[in-house]
């Protein structure tokens, strides 16, 4: 096959999006799509769209479910701005994704279902396939997958509605063709699916690809095919993982590596679901979870966990730390070690529950009654995620504190190839447990850190009271004024102590000059590109990305003033921007966005360029 | 056991902070029978721990010299169930009150009893928000006058034993501050309990419901108003104990002794281990004017014990997954390795598991479309035998699996067939169909000339012969994966069932089913 290739066209990567129904397994395929690219050595970030309701009428525009795949050159870090090749597999998922495509892109129809009933249900008037404009736009290429899949699988003792089942495999095998992916993968994954249990499904399948890979080849149909430089990952060893799993997989990492349990409070929420059900299947690793009956519960079961000297974690999204606000003073002002972590997604209220955003910084910085302060960091790509979800650790139990950990729906479904850490390379966070026979003074500080001492229930000698009242240093309840002050004093001295304990992340770029930007959380690979494409092309633009967002990094302040200009990119409608305006007095730019999505590359290179 | 004395005493819990409920405040009653009764469960001073909310009575970890929480308003459950989900160990007790256990808290405290953790919560009801200076709470009866009830309460008062019975509670009782010993028997009943034990004490606040349980606890009518439940003891009541419950039917009613021919022997026999929470029901209800207030353990029954079953949970999958092992975890089943510079990709030979809620209800559609059963079932009982003569049938040639894959190639444009089998006059080692070959020779580079028959076959699941059934033949076919089986013939040579057989076989059938139901 590979002898005859005709229309080879070369490219340095390249963006694919699958949609269809969200009964057409788009998901699916997009999933294989990519690690069958992933094992060509490829960088690849992905990026799920699901609709906000899985069994939404089939057909219809809230119905469709989308899956973009960005793979190739190392330097790929976004899921990619708009998409070179779009495979639809109905006329909904046209409507909703053809804005999506490039100019000029591969688009990739299954004209099988552009039956009028469909087409009404996608709220098109005429057949828009019978818009010569379609042609002249994009690279259109119309496959009857409906019938081909049936065909194909016409000997097999499979109800039409079976057969029906296979078409994604089908147009899976087609772009298979189109990219040069190998096969061998995804037969090996159908296999493993359904041998077992339903033979004929795996035979089916594997047929439905295979066929669909062979009508890439036919020459009826002019599909041209396309080869992708690869440029290699460095050495080591890769899988791919989403920000959920990488956030699951780093706090089991950080409690054997802080000799704790971990104990997990939370109620199910979108987009965080996923890392309590991660965890849940862990149980040899001594993770205990606690499905709790709502969000309060869910933080009251992590401290009480705390108190009781587990690594105590709750995870949730915005609504769910609204929630949570009440307890999460609480575990400040006993000062007992709390990971929560925050999947953002789009609010107010329950806003665009499948969407990305950024705007639960303020909340998170700010949102409590009294002199709150909490440790706040954010994790900047699905497999960041896992250094994340140790470093909140680290500081919580090291400074006694909670931390909340941003990350959000952008990160939390979105995938990219992580190398493996060696766990010898994991860093040990335990903290030394009190010492028998020690005098015990509950709120007595180490000089150093201000964090106080933790003696845990069951250590004879050590009993005491804590709570939500004020407490002198000897742990009784104090209303004294002066007392109230020295301690909200102390605790906030003691969070923003913990900047001499993190470093001012690399610059990339100059130390001066006209442009700095400065970015936070899952950003970082837009902003990035959009960078480096500018630094590539003369421009003096520099970017800092931050990890820690509470206490800022020592340095920050005066690294911005030796720029012109200073401007923070962000999903929201100006968080940090503020932050940094009350904090250092720079009259910061702000670029925002609220849409549910990423900044595209070129969105940023033009909005960055305004300021240069 | 280092730190347990061999004698604890009442002193050992008594903490140096001062006492600030108001004087004569019933809470003080209940911190006396609390320290009176720990020192006689036998557990180490330092494995208790009292957590409470916010209120009047929540104030009590602090008078304790034991570990302590005094959280938030209403949550002192699940901190609760945090620290015994940590440390099964520990010996945990929740004090709350009306308002924080029925109020902001009723949620935590429903889902604390029905995980039934072996913890101990003693609620203390004073129908009254006593912190907060005096509002009506959810236990607060109608009409009462508080300072947000000028006018009278309106709102339906709760009943706090039956929310815990309804919320599958496995230890209810009740007592009452002004009868300390009493409680503290109650209270070391609940904290023997294995499982949530749930205790409400009837608190007087003297300051702003000082007459909420006046009528039961003033001597002079205590007898008359308060059913003491005994187990296995008759439900007998009153001044002159001649007064008792009998069942009319399903309904209690309350009988004198000596009159209408009643005796001791008529009334009901208290039992509170009865499984059924229709006896505890009974009594939960019981209320005056018309009947005494029942106090006592109303319903102590065993049910699985949450800490239990999550280290059981954790002991089953440690054995079936192996120990902790955290760079098998990071790992996953699928990775790939980069190495040489990037020159060489090897992949592992997992296979990972989507795990989508889309595709998992597509899984979901599928089964649902093949289990939907039709009138071919019983036929399925035919033997092979019948058939493969009946339906164009193929011996099939034996190959030597030395031979190259390009002869077996050869040989199926020859034959016409799409399935070899390979062996030697003595064995079967294997099968090898068309798509074999296009799985293993067109999609891959695999040298034709040179690689054997061996290199590219799969194994023979099983060898059917003519007795065989139908069935069994399509689950050999399900189970390997193959479209053809191998048949042992009666005159000793091999032929192969093929799916096309079957199939024929079937659509035949379907097609007599139909002129059958048509002719019917
Ligand atoms: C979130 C919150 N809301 C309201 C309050 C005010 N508050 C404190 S205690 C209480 C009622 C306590 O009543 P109860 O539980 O019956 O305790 P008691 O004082 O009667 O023992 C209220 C409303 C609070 N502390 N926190
Ligand atoms: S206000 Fe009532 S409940 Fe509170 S301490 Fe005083 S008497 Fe007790
Ligand atoms: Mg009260």
């Amino acid at each position: 096959m590979a002898e005859e290739l005709q229309t080879l066209m070369e490219k340095d990567s390249v963006v694919v999006r699958f949609a269809g129904d969200s009964g057409d397994g788009m998901q699916t395929v997009g999933e294989l799509f990519a690690d069958a690219s992933a094992l060509l050595g490829d960088a690849i970030v992905t990026f799920p769209d699901f609709p906000s309701e899985i069994r939404a009428p089939a057909g219809s525009l809230p119905g469709v479910s989308g899956f973009q795949v960005h793979f190739g050159a190392a330097n790929v870090m976004t899921p990619g701005d708009k998409a070179d090749a779009l495979v639809v597999m109905n006329p909904a998922a046209l409507k909703v994704n053809l804005r999506e495509l490039e100019p000029k892109g591969l688009l990739i129809i299954n004209t099988g279902s552009f039956t009028p009933a469909n087409l009404k249900k996608a709220l098109y008037e005429t057949n828009p396939l019978d818009d010569p404009a379609l042609d002249e736009e994009f690279r259109v290429i119309k496959v009857d997958i409906n019938a081909l899949t049936n065909e194909a699988l016409k000997e097999m003792p499979l109800k039409p509605a079976l057969r029906a089942r296979c078409k994604n495999f089908f147009a899976l095998g087609i772009t298979y063709w189109v990219y040069s992916r190998p096969l061998d993968l995804t037969l090996e994954w159908i296999e493993t699916k359904w041998r077992d249990r339903l033979p004929l499904m795996a035979d089916a399948n594997s047929l439905a690809l295979k066929t669909g890979y062979i009508v890439g080849e036919n020459k009826d149909i002019d599909i041209p095919q396309y080869t992708v430089h690869k440029r290699m990952l460095e050495d080591g060893v890769y899988r791919k993982i989403t920000g959920n799993e990488a956030t699951a997989l780093g706090l089991i990492a950080a409690a054997e590596n802080s000799w704790r349990d971990l104990v997990l409070g939370s109620y199910p929420i979108t987009p965080a679901t996923p890392i309590l059900e991660t965890l849940s299947k862990h149980r040899n690793f001594n993770v205990k979870t606690v499905q709790a009956e709502d969000e309060i519960a869910a933080i009251g079961v992590a401290i009480g966990a705390s108190f009781a000297g587990a690594l105590a974690v709750t995870t949730t999204s915005g609504p769910g730390l609204c929630l949570k606000s009440e307890a999460l003073g609480l575990a400040v002002i006993t000062e007992l070690p709390l990971v929560v972590i925050n999947v953002q997604r789009a609010g107010p209220s329950t806003g665009l529950p499948t969407k990305t955003e950024q705007a639960d910084l303020l909340q998170t910085l700010y949102g409590r009654n009294g002199e709150s302060p909490v440790a706040v960091l954010a994790a900047d790509s699905p497999g960041d995620c896992f250094d994340c979800a140790i470093e909140a650790s680290r500081l919580a139990l090291k400074f006694r504190t909670p931390v909340v950990m941003l990350t959000d729906t952008y990160l939390a479904n979105g995938s990219e190839p992580w190398k493996i850490p060696s766990v010898t390379d994991i860093p040990d966070i335990s903290v030394e447990p009190i010492r028998q026979g020690e005098e015990y003074v509950p709120y007595k500080r180490d000089p150093k850190t201000l964090a106080r001492r933790l003696a845990v229930p069951g250590r004879p000698g050590f009993e005491h009271r804590i709570g939500g009242l004020e407490k002198t240093e000897s742990g009784q309840v104090s209303y004294d004024a002066e007392n109230h002050e020295k301690m909200c004093r102390l605790r906030a001295d003691k969070v923003k102590g913990i900047a001499n304990d993190i470093p001012l992340p690399a610059l990339l770029g100059a130390p001066t000059g006209r442009l700095l930007v400065i970015g936070w959380g899952s950003t970082y690979g837009s902003i990035r590109m959009a960078v480096e494409r500018m630094q590539s092309a003369g421009e003096a633009v520099s970017f800092i990305h931050l990890r820690h967002l509470n206490p800022l990094p020592h340095g920050l302040g005066e690294l911005m003033k030796q720029f012109d200009t200073v401007v923070v990119p962000e999903l929201n409608l100006g968080h940090l921007s503020l932050v940094l305006r009350a904090e250092f007095l720079v009259d910061v730019k702000s670029i925002n966005k609220v849409q549910g999505r990423m900044f595209q590359i070129s969105e940023l290179v033009d909005a960055f360029r305004e300021y240069l | 056991m280092d730190g347990l004395k061999e004698y604890l005493t009442r002193k050992d819990f008594v903490s140096s902070s001062e006492v600030r409920w108001c004087p004569g405040c019933g809470d003080y009653a209940v911190l006396n029978s609390v320290q009176t009764v720990l020192p006689q469960l036998g557990i180490p001073k330092e494995k208790f721990v009292f957590v409470s909310g916010i209120g009047c009575s929540s104030r009590f970890p602090y008078y304790m010299d034991t570990f302590g929480f005094h959280s938030i308003h209403g949550r002192a459950p699940t901190i609760a169930t945090g620290i015994k989900v940590a440390n099964p160990e520990l010996s945990v007790w929740v004090i709350t009150g009306d308002g924080d256990g029925l109020s902001i808290g009723g949620n935590h405290l429903v889902h604390a009893l029905r995980r039934n953790l072996d913890m101990n919560i003693i609620l203390l009801n004073n129908r009254i928000y006593g912190l907060t200076k005096g509002q009506y709470s959810p236990t607060s009866v109608k009409g009462q006058i508080t300072k947000t009830s000028p006018y009278g309460v309106i709102d339906e008062p709760i009943n706090p034993l039956r929310i815990a019975l309804a919320s599958e509670a496995t230890f209810i009782a009740r007592a009452l501050d002004t009868d300390p010993k009493h409680m503290s028997e109650v209270l070391k009943a609940g904290a023997e309990h294995h499982g949530t034990s749930f205790v409400e004490i009837l608190q007087s606040c003297v300051i702003f419901n000082k007459k909420a349980w006046s009528e039961i606890s003033d001597r002079s009518t205590r007898e008359n108003r308060l059913l003491y439940l005994e187990q296995g003891k008759p439900l007998i009541f009153g001044e002159k104990r001649n007064k008792g419950i009998v069942l009319r039917g399903t309904d209690p009613v309350v009988v004198t002794i000596g009159e209408q021919g009643i005796t001791k022997k008529d009334l009901v026999k208290h039992d509170m281990y009865r499984e059924d929470p229709v006896y505890a029901s009974m009594l939960v209800m019981m209320d005056s004017p018309d009947f005494p207030l029942p106090v006592g353990v109303f319903h102590a029954v065993k049910k699985p014990v949450y800490e239990d079953e999550l280290d059981a949970q954790i002991k089953e999958v440690t054995a079936l997954k192996g120990r902790r092992n955290l760079q098998a975890l990071l790992r996953g089943s699928e990775y790939w390795t980069v190495s040489n510079n990037g020159a060489s990709i090897k992949r592992s030979t997992g296979i990972r598991t989507l795990d989508n809620d889309e595709s998992n209800i597509m899984d979901e559609q599928i089964h649902a479309l093949l289990k939907s059963t039709d009138p071919l079932t019983a036929s399925l009982k035919t033997t092979v035998g019948k058939i493969f003569y009946d339906y164009d049938y193929k011996r099939s040639k034996m190959l030597s699996p030395r031979d190259s894959i390009a002869s077996a190639i050869a040989h199926f444009k020859a034959a016409h067939i799409e399935c070899i089998l390979v062996g030697d006059s003595k064995r079967l080692y294997g099968i090898l169909s068309e798509r074999d070959i296009i799985q293993n020779v067109v999609l891959t580079s695999i040298d034709r000339d040179r690689q054997p028959i061996s290199a590219i076959m799969r194994p023979v699941y099983e060898i059917m012969d003519e007795s065989n059934s139908i069935g069994d033949v399509i689950n050999i076919l399900s189970i390997s994966g193959h479209r053809h089986v191998p048949l042992r013939l009666k005159d000793g040579g091999f032929g192969l069932v093929t799916i096309r057989q079957i199939l024929r076989f079937i659509h035949d059938t379907v097609e007599q089913v139909e002129k059958k139901e048509m002719e019917e």
